[in-house]
């Protein structure tokens, strides 16, 4: 029994002496006072993941936040669990990744608001781009509209949100008898069109690159309002002669009842980070994005903007 | 009358359960929508299944013997609520303290020494993994918070 | 072979001696956490993983996998002294391995589990090794309507094989199907059985579900060991009484390779991780094993089985991880960033582009591999001095962790309450004698299938030939068709041949 016990106190001891060199100090102006909680809705390897732990990496490296940023992934419901979770139990030291994908589906099916979040910063504006397999039968956007126009069946693939738009504005401005498998990020969806589950994927430049690059997909059109750059070089929707042009902001917010002091620190963190090589070299260009940085205050009224667009509808 | 047989409660319970599933799913969830699936589809097919499965469960369950449950069965349920009471009240370690060495002390019937030991080495092994090593926020209680304030 | 130059690159890389120490200490803290019920791989891993970032990046991917690959040996741990899964997979191992240390031989069962873990992790990194890539492309042909096939097939073994009486276990894989349900429709994304509450919404909360059920079901069930005011018949329980004996060695040695091979590769599907391949492997075990039959009352074999499954399947998942970027399970999904964050991109190209972290990777595997086995042996002694300690004191004890693990879940105390719920539940399960592992595995397993399965009729436009017309899930489903009529097909040769 001594044994025992005197091992348990050793366990202990070390610890202790362990989770002490944890734990750290700050003083000075607002910041966080333990680990921050940064939500994001879509599962690792999509797009907003990537996002996210960029930004969490420049944080690190910069030494802008002493306290630990733990990323919790919520993707149930569409994200939606979530978002729930953020603006109802959020408090100054959780964040969540926040974009169009998270803001239609919050009030066009969710009842929600963007008043029920307060927004901290618009990082970057992102864009859409079709996939297909390299042995794909459509070799080019032509062959795939003629088809779809021609009443083909085609299974298409993406994350939610924001793609799940662009297949509907697609289904309803092309036609044809399109077929749409919704997957909890881009990193599922890119799973089955690699395994011949389905034949066009929805994605975005940052997390499909890698496969482009090898390879495996080939960009066959895109859904922003100019080209993209190599490797994703193909014709807009608009070329195309479809009146379909969709930006995807990726921003971040934090819960409704955050603090104006923890607003500010938030706001002034990410235009740090938003001016960084690491960010504008290592992201943006990396991963095909375009910087549009907005700190807090501007970014209330551009996602404001996206808000009204899709309560109008 | 016979005594029934108190077995038989749990799949009453699991064919009532499967019966609720199958309604709701029916009625509000859709069984099929485009010609596909829908919302209501799986878990009907699941109550359904459970419903039948359970009325025969309670045919046979209802010829074996009752087990035996005794009060003391419950006591570390009360304990455990009460435990969450009190957190909610003085914050969570000060309540599983109390909780430790109460039990230990006057239920258990331990000495002072072993039931003090045993809750310094568990509550502070607690601390350090979930406190301090995972950084659990734990809530402090009410009346310390209104003293903090 | 140029695999095997790059391996021994790799291998070098590895044996540094400060990538030794921290393949070391990251199986320590994998154990540690992964022993601890509440706290699954998922979240061990997830906490464990900033702490890698203080040392270079090689010396913390290292020090990562160690940590991972411990965490499936820690899990058992628990499931085998006090019947509490540390984690979900150890749901497989416990349910030998409690019923042996019942019997006085917590270590045999303890020892097993190492053994057939370091078997499993082993063989699984070799067939990543070799053929990693190629197994991973393989893995990407299970679409959802494979996958359907799949985990259709596996559940309905579920009610079946575990526990004595057919309709209970099935009752409670339905059950479980049933909580599953529960919160919001994956694949549509609306809200259901959720009841108005906003609680619910989330669906019941997985870990103190596993903590309620398996945990606190335990405490209340050892009020009735009170009176005994002793631990389990211990004795003098020393090191040399937990080696395992030739024969046992002999027994434990097919269940394990056969486990193995079956756990890497579903460890490779997508979506499916070391709890399918913990339980598949003890499925397949029970199926064609020599002492299958007798699985379940405390044999080596099914421990060696579960064990080498989750092992396995856990070196398995590395193979999508690192040659196509994708996450095989959530505990990859926090890898794939620990990995991201240290400039390493998983992807096709990255065994051409970063060949010295890639294969430096692999081989730390096989180190901490080594490394977790060593140090697991040696804690065998003090584990099962657990057992000593007496019934009165275990009770608080355990409650306590399994209030804070509960709690620690969502920072919640609703996670708290359910778990208590479930442990009334589970408590009354097991004493009227429902098995209460199918209705975990069912709950796990139910989501994907239902996402899987109507995912796979979206792509067929509805129609159910589909899983007969994609020969991957055709054969599954042949498999199954044939399992279902064989004891018929038995019946009637049997009453055949007696005609004679």
């Amino acid at each position: 029994m001594k044994k025992l016990v005197l091992t348990s106190l050793l366990i202990l001891a070390a610890v202790f002496i362990f989770a002490a060199g944890q734990t750290e100090t700050s003083d000075g102006a607002w910041a966080p006072d333990r680990d921050v909680q940064w939500y994001c809705t879509s599962s690792p390897g999509g797009g907003s993941s990537i996002f996210t732990q960029s930004i969490i990496e420049i944080i690190k490296t910069e030494g802008l936040v002493d306290q630990e940023i733990l990323i919790n992934y919520k993707t149930d419901g569409g994200g939606a669990v979530g978002r729930r979770e953020v603006s109802g139990k959020g408090n100054d030291t959780t964040i969540l990744t926040f974009n169009n994908g998270d803001l239609q589906p919050l009030v066009q099916i969710e009842g929600g608001d963007l008043d029920n979040f307060t927004p901290l910063a618009v990082m970057a504006t992102d864009g859409q781009v079709l996939l297909v397999p390299a042995d794909s039968p459509f070799k080019t956007a032509k062959d795939f509209i003629a088809a779809a126009e021609g009443g083909k069946r085609i299974i298409m693939g993406g994350s939610k949100g924001d793609d799940v738009n662009l297949f509907n504005k697609i289904k309803e401005q092309v036609g044809g008898d399109l077929e749409y498998l919704m997957s909890d990020s881009t990193g599922d969806a890119l799973t089955q069109i690699l395994g011949g589950s389905i034949e066009v994927v929805i994605a975005k430049p940052a997390a499909s690159i890698a496969f482009v690059e090898s390879g495996d997909l080939r960009p066959l059109m895109v859904a922003t309002r100019d080209r993209l750059n190599d490797p994703f070089d193909a014709p807009t929707l608009k070329e195309l002669g479809y009146d379909i042009e969709l930006t995807v902001y990726r921003g971040i917010v934090g819960p409704k009842d955050m603090s104006d002091e923890a607003v500010a620190f938030w706001s002034d963190i990410f235009g740090k980070v938003a001016a960084t090589d690491q960010w504008k070299d290592g992201y943006l260009k990396k991963k095909i994005l375009n910087g549009n940085h907005l700190p807090a205050n501007e970014a209330i009224g551009y996602m404001q903007a996206f808000e009204d667009i899709y309560t109008a509808k | 009358m016979q005594r029934i047989n108190n077995r038989v409660i749990l799949p009453f319970i699991t064919a009532f359960l499967g019966g609720v599933w199958v309604f709701i799913g029916l009625s509000q969830y859709g069984w099929y929508t485009d010609g596909k699936p829908g919302s209501g589809f799986f878990p009907t097919i699941t109550g359904a299944l459970l419903l039948l499965m359970s009325i025969l469960a309670v045919i046979s369950e209802s010829k074996l013997e009752t087990p035996k449950f005794w009060i003391f069965h419950f006591h570390p349920i009360i304990m455990a609520v009460g435990v969450v009471l009190l957190a909610m009240l003085i914050g969570f370690f000060p309540a599983l303290t109390l909780y430790v060495f109460g039990w230990l002390k006057w239920y258990e019937k331990y000495n002072l020494k072993t039931s003090l030991l045993a809750t310094v080495l568990t509550i502070t092994g607690m601390y350090g993994v979930f406190a301090m090593w995972l950084r659990v926020p734990f809530p402090v209680g009410f009346f310390i918070e209104g003293i903090l304030r | 072979m140029e695999t095997l130059q790059l391996l021994l690159g790799g291998f070098v890389t590895a044996l540094s001696l400060q990538n030794f120490l921290a393949a070391g200490v990251g199986a320590i803290l994998g154990i540690l956490v992964g022993a601890m019920p509440g706290i699954g791989s998922l979240a061990g891993v997830a906490l464990l993983l900033p702490l890698t970032f203080k040392f270079e990046p090689i010396t913390g991917i290292i020090m990562l996998s160690a940590i991972y690959y411990a965490n499936m040996y820690g899990g058992s741990y628990s499931a085998i002294l006090l019947n509490i899964p540390g984690d979900t997979p150890a749901v497989m191992t416990g349910l030998d391995g409690h019923p042996l240390a019942k019997q006085g031989k917590p270590g045999k069962a303890l020892f097993t589990s190492n053994i057939a873990s370091f078997i499993g992790g082993t063989i699984g990194i070799i067939i990543l090794t070799v053929i990693g890539p190629g197994l991973a492309r393989f893995g990407l042909k299970f679409g959802p309507v494979e996958m359907a096939a799949l985990i259709f097939v596996a559940m309905t073994s579920l009610g079946w094989l575990l526990g004595d009486n057919p309709t209970k276990g099935i009752i409670t894989t339905l059950f479980g199907i049933l909580l599953a349900t529960m919160g919001f429709d994956s694949v549509i994304g609306t809200p259901r059985y959720d009841f108005g509450s906003i609680y619910l919404l989330g669906g019941v909360p997985f870990i103190p579900l596993v903590i309620g059920i398996f945990g606190f079901s335990q405490v209340i069930e050892m009020m009735e060991l009170r009176n005994k005011k002793k631990g389990f018949d211990t004795e003098k329980l020393t090191l040399k009484d937990s080696l395992l004996t030739k024969d046992e060695i002999k027994r434990i040695l097919p269940p394990s390779i056969r486990s193995s091979i079956l756990g890497t590769f579903i460890g490779v599907l997508p979506g499916a991780g070391a709890t399918t391949g913990a339980f598949l492997s003890y499925m397949q075990e029970k199926k064609i094993g020599k002492n299958g039959h007798l699985l379940g009352t405390g044999r080596v074999e099914g421990v060696a089985a579960a064990e080498s499954g989750n092992n396995s399947a856990a070196a398995g998942a590395f193979a999508p991880l690192l040659s196509l970027g994708i996450p095989g399970s959530g505990t990859g999904a926090v890898l794939l960033g620990g990995l991201m964050m240290y400039g390493l991109n998983p992807g096709p190209l990255l065994f051409q582009n970063q060949p010295e972290f890639t294969w430096g990777l692999i081989a730390s595997l096989y180190i901490a591999n080594v490394i977790t086995l060593a140090i697991a042996i040696m804690i065998i002694p003090s584990l099962i001095k657990i057992l000593k300690v007496p019934v009165g004191i275990m009770i608080p004890l355990i409650t306590t962790i399994c209030i804070m693990g509960s709690y620690s879940a969502n920072n919640s105390l609703y996670g708290v309450i359910m778990m208590l719920a479930f442990g009334v539940v589970g408590f009354m399960l097991k004493k009227y004698g429902y098995p209460i592992a199918p209705l975990l595995l069912a709950y796990v397993l139910a989501p994907t299938l239902e996402k899987n399965f109507r995912q796979a009729l979206q792509i067929s436009d509805g129609s159910m030939a589909i899983f007969f017309q994609k020969p991957i899930a055709a054969v599954l489903i042949g498999f199954f068709l044939l399992t279902l009529v064989s004891p018929i097909i038995k019946m009637v040769i049997g009453k055949i041949k007696t005609k004679k």
